[in-house]
């Protein structure tokens, strides 16, 4: 599965790349937490995985909840920091679309779904599909797990 | 109705419905294994990045298996086997099984698993 350039317009100016095939296994929000086990997502129907205790909304708060489980916790920016690991929630109107995570060069990594892992710039997909960056979260390097 | 019936019954709809119709509807057992299988190609091939699952199931190539009925609960057997994906929904509606352990919910492998254990307790063969 080729990723669809069409739903990520800024993907290509600003840069990707493929770094893994695709895996239904597990989708952004697992790969954010740093695990390739599971599929997190508050679905109210209970098939997908969501932290014990955290409300199952599609909730930005809901989702800083999730990922305080794995050692985040709210910061200001994306900036590189020497010593931290840092995750960008995306969001449209209807709520949190997306997290990536960010690689220690700076640059950020993606499950795209149940497709392709994919290296990209964080602004590279913003859009319609995933909205734009809400929330940073960041945590330190050695409490981040690891698949 | 219950939700189960709902949720067929616009699976359904769906599926008599004016999207997908170039995928003919199965007759014999082959057309139907030939139609399930095209119908899972569309789907992987369209349903998008997304991470919410039931996005995913929303599909409308995932609602016409779901439409095909029971008798398509083997063939999501065979594909969960071959390559664990979100079939779970559909075998639920389908069956109204849940045999998916709490602790194992959103755990792609081990959901399959669960459901290929169920399906043998069934008699059925993936």
């Amino acid at each position: 599965m080729a990723v669809n350039e069409a739903l990520f317009p800024d993907l290509t100016r600003t840069g990707y790349r493929v770094t893994s095939p695709s895996d239904a296994v597990y989708n952004c929000v697992a790969w954010a937490a740093g695990l390739t086990d599971s599929w997190w997502w508050p679905d109210p129907d209970g098939f997908d995985y969501w932290p014990t205790g955290i409300d199952r909304d599609r909730t930005v708060p809901a989702f800083t909840a999730a990922l305080s489980t794995v050692g985040y916790s709210p910061c200001g920016d994306g900036l590189l920091e020497t010593g931290w690991e840092k995750a960008a929630i995306y969001a449209t109107d209807e709520g949190p679309t997306h997290a990536a995570r960010q690689l220690p060069d700076g640059r950020w990594t993606s499950k795209l779904g149940p497709d392709e892992d994919i290296e990209h710039a964080l602004e590279g997909l913003c859009g319609a599909a995933y909205g734009v960056v809400v929330q940073f979260l960041r945590r330190a390097r050695a409490q981040a797990a690891r698949p | 109705m219950s939700s189960k019936e709902l949720a067929l019954e616009k699976a359904r709809e769906l599926s008599n419905g004016k999207k997908l119709n170039q995928i003919a509807p199965a007759a014999s057992s082959q057309t139907r294994e030939q139609h399930f299988l095209a119908l899972v190609k569309v789907w992987k091939d369209e349903r998008g990045p997304y991470s919410s699952s039931a996005r995913l199931c929303a599909h409308p190539a995932y609602q016409q298996i779901i439409g095909m009925g029971p008798d398509v609960v083997p063939l999501l057997l065979r594909e969960l086997k071959r390559q664990p994906d979100h079939w779970f929904r559909a075998l639920h509606i389908l069956t109204g099984a849940d045999p998916v352990p709490p602790t194992s919910r959103g755990k792609i492998g081990e959901m399959a698993e669960a459901w290929l254990r169920w399906g043998v307790g069934q008699g059925y063969q993936a």
